[in-house]
């Protein structure tokens, strides 16, 4: 049966009057929001020490805190270096699924390094990882789920990056898409630890070799600039019982939010990601926003990238040159070149997940290892699609 | 089996008898030329001869972006050259094919099967194919509705009569024009069409 359309239909006009008058509400957020931003009494230095006593008193905190560059600063696009080295790598999975006949899990992930000023063809690489049988069950003896495969696939990629971030065309650029460090929900998986420290010790190893390593947002929905004002509005007697949950302004994302300010390839101010709490990332991130839009139509994503970059100006240079001409490669829908072309590597079609799977039914018969059945709640699902 | 003809041009994609298309990369383009002579070495010994007829450039959604856009950096054009998965289409016409040391101008028993390799044929073998029987496989060309036929008899004829003079057959060149000639007397329009294409060779 498909979707019942009249029934759709009726509700639509309804929806649209509630929406549009949700927009108009938002709107109103916003200009307040933006006129609170344009306050000129949050000078750099009082905003980083309310922050930071903010930070000691919380138990959670994740907003913005502006690192050395004032507010409302936007910079215009620096050179591009003659010569650079991008490497980008993205993952996909099969997660195991106890309706099929065999539980198994593969991390593909695809890499792209582009020699930038060599003319040549860039290198690409397909890693394809089928998870030791060992590692598909919690200790409770539960498949592993979504979330446990999505930390290994991160970690998967960045120990790809790693390998391949040798090249004597500096500087050296990796990128993934997303945030910069990885997070997860539970704390209490002494694996998930493990896997966060390996994590930990990429980052700190491609600090020492001067790798630039960078996470890409697009479309970002983050509020970190919103918390941070909204912590700015706040008592400093109040400040250690600051509940985000209370935030008087809600629903204005950042990059709606500097969508006021920022041109057609301008950066934003170097903000530091203050993230405390459970759950919440190791690295010490920094962002910037770059509006990766044309004139009058501003698009931004965010930028994320290793603290200690903050330290050297000349390399946040090079990342809002290299990422913006990346994202230029693609100008009608502006998203990085490199990551689209590792996702494209890394994709599992549903034909290849199919066909790991049967491999994997041959290969088990062939031992003498039994194969279970496909759940018939699967099998029916099947009829359907087809 | 003839002599050497080592360079590979593509694999087959699909075939029928009396025509197949095969597949190779973009960085691969080099050597396949419009009315060139290549041929797919069968199993059994068969060998199916077939000239060059079109070559396609496929595209997808990305490549389309990518035109669009303002500028493209030489890495990336090379990347999608290179790396990416999608295959030049070589369209071969059969016109022959090769049995225990003879060659036939005739349609072959069978199609090549998918995933054969196509090898470009050097001079020698240009010579030895089109100098079997008396220029039978013109037919093949001159029955083509749906494709430049003067064209690819142009660039056909340019190739053997070079490879002809090279081998002392100065006169294969003149029989060929007039086989063709006489094949095309019922068809001024086609035959004016070719000769006057011939004429860019002299």
């Amino acid at each position: 049966m498909p979707v019942n359309y009249p029934q759709i239909e009726q509700s639509l006009p309804a929806y649209a009057r509630k929406e549009k008058g949700f927009q108009e509400q938002l709107a109103a957020r916003k200009e307040k929001l933006w006129q609170m931003f344009l306050d000129p009494a949050l000078e750099l230095e009082a905003v980083r020490e309310k922050i930071s006593r903010a930070q000691a008193l919380l138990k959670n905190l994740y907003c913005a805190k502006p690192v050395a560059e004032a507010l409302l600063t936007r910079k215009a696009l620096p050179a591009l270096p003659a010569a650079y080295t991008l490497i980008a790598a993205d993952g996909s999975q099969i997660v195991p699924n106890r309706h099929r006949p065999v539980q198994f899990c593969v991390l593909n992930i695809g890499m792209i390094k582009i020699m930038r000023g060599s003319g040549l063809a860039p290198e690409i690489n397909v890693l394809s990882t089928l998870l030791e049988h060992e590692n598909l069950f919690t200790s409770e003896g539960h498949l592993i789920g979504e979330e446990d495969v999505s930390l290994l696939r991160d970690l998967a990629e960045r120990r790809v990056l790693f390998e391949a971030a040798i090249s004597d065309r500096e500087p050296i650029i990796t990128l993934t898409d997303g945030p910069l460090d990885v997070y997860e929900n539970v704390t209490t998986r002494r694996e998930r630890a493990e896997q966060l420290n390996e994590v930990r010790e990429i980052h700190a190893h491609l600090e020492a070799r001067g790798v630039l390593s960078a996470g890409y947002i697009d479309k970002p929905g983050s509020e970190l600039i919103s918390r941070m004002l909204s912590i700015m509005q706040t008592p400093d007697a109040e400040l250690g019982a600051y509940d985000d949950t209370k935030r008087e302004i809600r629903g204005i994302s950042d990059a709606e939010l500097l969508e006021e300010l920022l041109g057609a390839a301008e950066r934003s101010a170097v903000f530091e990601s203050v993230a405390k709490g459970e759950g919440k990332g190791s690295l010490n991130v920094h962002f910037f926003y770059l509006n990766v839009g044309s004139p009058g139509q501003p698009i931004l994503a965010r930028v994320e990238f290793p603290g200690w970059v903050s330290e050297r100006p000349q390399l946040i240079d090079v990342l809002h040159s290299v990422i913006y001409h990346e994202a230029m490669v693609l100008d009608t829908h502006p998203y990085p070149y490199a990551l689209h072309r590792a996702h494209e590597l890394a994709v599992i079609t549903m034909p290849e997940h199919e066909q790991v799977e049967a491999m994997l039914v041959r290969e088990l018969e062939q031992a003498g290892a039994r194969a279970g059945k496909r759940s018939n709640k699967d099998w029916n699902k099947g009829l359907t699609k087809k | 089996m003839s002599g050497e003809t080592k360079i590979l041009i593509g694999k087959l994609l699909r075939a029928d008898n009396r025509a197949f298309v095969a597949g190779c990369r973009t960085k691969e383009l080099i050597a396949p030329a419009l009315g060139a002579l290549c041929k797919v070495r069968l199993e059994e010994g068969l060998e199916i001869y077939g000239l060059i007829g079109n070559i396609i450039i496929n595209d997808d959604s990305l490549v389309r972006q990518l035109v669009s856009g303002i500028s493209i950096p030489t890495e990336y054009t090379e990347d999608n050259r290179h790396n990416r998965n999608l295959p030049v289409e070589i369209s071969v016409l059969c016109v022959g094919f090769g049995q225990d040391g003879k060659i036939f101008h005739r349609l072959p028993p069978r199609p090549p099967l998918s995933l054969d390799a196509l090898y470009l044929c050097d001079d020698a073998e240009l010579v030895r194919f089109t100098s079997a029987g008396r220029y039978g496989y013109f037919r093949h060309i001159l029955r083509l509705d749906d494709q430049p036929v003067e064209e690819i008899l142009t660039a056909h004829l340019a190739n053997a009569r070079l490879a002809h003079a090279q081998h002392g057959r100065a006169d294969w060149y003149t029989g060929a024009c007039q086989e063709l000639i006489v094949l095309l007397r019922d068809d001024y329009e086609g035959l004016m069409n070719v000769l006057n294409a011939l004429a860019e060779l002299e």
